[in-house]
């Protein structure tokens, strides 16, 4: 077996799926070989950086020029809902809107005479 | 309900239970997402197919019957739309030739710049996506080698193999990038 095929198998080893009987000879290798011992400290090395830190965080390290802007419809719809109202108020508070309340006719008589109800009982904007 | 295996998630998918895809969404968002995003080195791109994943399984359009494993299987349906992404983006390189491990050209000279930690996982964005997906699925999600095979749907032995050439390359680059910037101080 070359060098190669002996680092493959230290590969294998760091990430514990050697079996017994290989995992012996490969230390009998590695007694012997600096190159060999030199790739697994390096292996070793480059394999805790990556658990360390490697992953992508959901949300965080993107680049701001391609992050799609996101903006969740409920937040869209309670913020036109909000400018609606606020428009309406403003509007009513200075008498530029007439509001005529529609009640259906079985309660007509709790209006009694002075209601706002149209006489006919149809609604009449 | 936090506390239930992926096996016992598996039984409540099968049956269409909405408590667990939710659950299922908060166990392996991030991880799918990180995972995508190492894929298609694309952020927003990974955000996407993550939640076209979840959108798909709460359809129900993809059948559950013949999954033994979960964890393999969703990674597989990620890196199945991952993999469908870098061929409609053309970027997909799934050459399996040895030589050509890096993914567009070799990043010796920006990695030279960079601190260690930010160098090798820069290296590792580089390589050929085959190479790529092994190393990330080992290192990040501490898959065993069966598992891997499983999800990337390769024989033991390519496993093997890919994570073991991935390793490799990876050093032989940072040792360069090493003996560069000494030489250059």
């Amino acid at each position: 077996m070359n060098c190669e095929s002996w680092r493959m198998e230290i590969s294998a080893w760091l990430d514990d799926e050697l079996e017994d009987a290989a995992a012996r000879e490969l230390h009998v290798h590695l007694a012997d070989c600096a190159d060999c011992r030199g790739f697994l400290k390096d292996a070793r090395h480059m394999s805790g950086i990556l658990r360390k830190g490697g992953g992508v965080e959901y949300g965080s390290q993107v680049p701001l020029l391609r992050r799609r802007l996101t903006i969740p419809f409920a937040s869209v719809a309670l913020g036109v809902l909000v400018a609606c109202l606020f428009t309406f108020i403003a509007a009513l508070a200075l008498g530029r809107v007439d509001v005529d309340v529609y009640f259906p006719k079985e309660d007509q008589n709790a209006l009694g005479e002075t209601g706002h109800m149209p006489s006919t009982g149809e609604y009449q904007p | 309900m936090s506390a239930l295996s992926d096996d016992d998630l598996l039984v409540g998918l099968r049956s269409g239970e909405p408590a667990a895809i939710s659950l299922l969404f908060e166990r392996y968002r991030r991880r799918l997402y990180s995972y995508c995003a190492w894929i298609l080195a694309d952020t927003v791109l990974a955000e996407d197919v993550v939640q076209n994943l979840f959108a798909t399984l709460s359809s129900r359009e993809l059948s559950l019957e013949k999954v033994v494993s979960l964890r393999p299987w969703l990674f597989r349906v990620a890196r199945n739309k991952c993999m469908k992404e870098l061929q409609l983006r053309k970027r997909g390189h799934l050459s399996l030739d040895a030589n050509g491990i890096w993914d567009e050209e070799n990043p010796f000279d920006i990695l030279v710049k960079k601190e260690t930690g930010q160098a090798i996982r820069e290296a590792v964005s580089h390589l050929q996506t085959i190479y790529r997906e092994a190393i990330i699925l080992r290192e990040f999600e501490e898959m065993s080698y069966s598992q891997i095979a499983e999800t990337v749907g390769v024989p033991l032995s390519t496993v093997k193999f890919r994570i073991f050439k991935a390793r490799d390359t990876l050093i032989r680059l940072l040792r360069a990038v090493g003996e560069e910037r000494r030489s250059g101080t």
